[in-house]
């Protein structure tokens, strides 16, 4: 199970990702009890990410688990990724995906636990980036540093 | 016409006077016959007699015609005649009637003229009587209100001179706070006007600023490149772990 977790897991790095796994679970949890006979692997193709689909599958082949056990890790799953701490950056510019992969590297190096990347892009803030987490907040953009020379 | 129905109407009164005649004697008939048998008139005279009659009405008729005829023109002449007579009396009497009406007329016009002329001259010589004492009395008011004029001129001036001291005065006064009080809102507007001078040019700095910062902000924004941003980005996260953020 922890390592369905980290396969999937490792590619939640936004919120937009973290909302569109939480959907997948709740396709997966609607079709679970419906024709019990058909594997759940088998009901969601077509309906949700092959990857996700592939873990489902690989459950079912090596921890052969029954419906109510699927329903039991759903919810787990789900209680597991909403308590992921979350990181709000507001930045100017639109990231590249490789970027954010490399922003999710350096939390998982500094930080040495998994968080979910909010990401906001607002031009105003001419560069650098406005961080929350847990609660507390700074602002390290450029257009504060220009203010304050004004000031 | 006329004479035509002046005609018939003497024939009319003629058979009248016929059937008349023979009723009374119908009546006398019947009298006598209740009476005695023996005077009664017998049937054959009474046809005599009717006979006779209006053979002598045949026979006298033009000549009764004729003479009627004359004899009522005569009687219309003589009618006529006598009724302008008589018009020509009235007349006559009327008009001496207005004569003597418009004599005394007259007569009354001059009494009433005299009497119109002697009231007139009597009201005009009561008149000039009294010219004289109104002339008098004239005077004497013209010189009792020339005297009172004087003095009513005289308490005027006294007066007069006194209420205009006392408002030039009054006036002196509320000018003198009036200037006071325009000095002081002068004061006050100046401060007032220096305030809002003072606002609005730290307002004018502000916006400038502000626009120099807007203006250097998109200079910035727009000549910092991806790998620059990025760059940033970076330096912001460790500069957040120094602070202890994470």
């Amino acid at each position: 199970m922890e390592k369905f977790f980290e396969n999937l897991i490792d590619k939640i790095i936004t919120k937009e990702d973290l909302v569109f796994v939480l959907e997948q679970i709740e396709i997966a949890k609607d079709l679970l009890f419906q024709q019990p006979e058909i594997l759940l692997s088998e009901k969601l193709k077509g309906r949700v990410i092959e990857s996700f689909r592939k873990e489902i599958e690989r459950l079912e082949k090596e921890e052969y688990f029954s419906l109510a056990e699927f329903s039991e890790f759903f919810t787990q799953f789900k209680d597991f990724l909403l308590k992921i701490p979350t990181v709000k950056l507001e930045i100017a510019f639109d990231p590249s995906e490789d970027f954010i992969l490399k922003i999710n590297e350096w939390f998982k190096k500094n930080l040495g636990k998994k968080v979910i990347l909010d990401i906001f892009v607002n031009p105003k803030i001419v560069g650098g980036a406005k961080i929350e987490y847990q609660g507390k907040w700074k602002d390290y953009s450029l257009a504060k540093k220009i203010e304050k020379i004004y000031e | 016409m006329e004479e035509e129905g002046i005609l018939i109407y003497l024939v009319a009164i003629f058979l009248g006077f016929l059937a008349i005649l023979i009723l009374i004697k119908t009546s006398q008939k019947e009298k006598i016959k209740m009476e005695s048998s023996d005077l009664k008139i017998s049937e054959k005279l009474e046809s005599f007699i009717e006979e006779t009659v209006k053979e002598e009405l045949k026979k006298f008729s033009p000549e009764i015609k004729k003479k009627i005829i004359d004899e009522f023109s005569k009687y219309q002449k003589e009618q006529m005649d006598a009724i302008y007579q008589k018009s020509l009396e009235i007349m006559e009497q009327q008009r001496e009637k207005i004569s003597d009406f418009y004599q005394k007329l007259e007569e009354k016009r001059e009494s009433f003229e005299k009497a119109i002329k002697k009231e007139t001259e009597d009201f005009i010589y009561s008149l000039l009587k009294e010219k004289d004492a109104i002339s008098k009395k004239i005077d004497e008011i013209h010189k009792i209100l020339e005297k009172e004029k004087d003095e009513l001129v005289k308490k005027m001036k006294t007066k007069g001179e006194g209420l205009i001291e006392e408002f030039s005065r009054k006036i002196s006064h509320i000018l003198n706070s009036l200037f006071e009080e325009i000095k002081l809102k002068i004061s006050e507007k100046e401060s007032e006007i220096e305030n809002y001078k003072k606002k609005k040019l730290a307002e004018i700095d502000k916006e400038i600023y502000r626009i120099i910062i807007e203006v250097a902000k998109k200079t910035i924004g727009k000549s910092i490149d991806i790998t620059t941003h990025e760059k940033l980005v970076m330096e912001a996260l460790e500069k957040a772990k120094e602070d202890k953020l994470f």
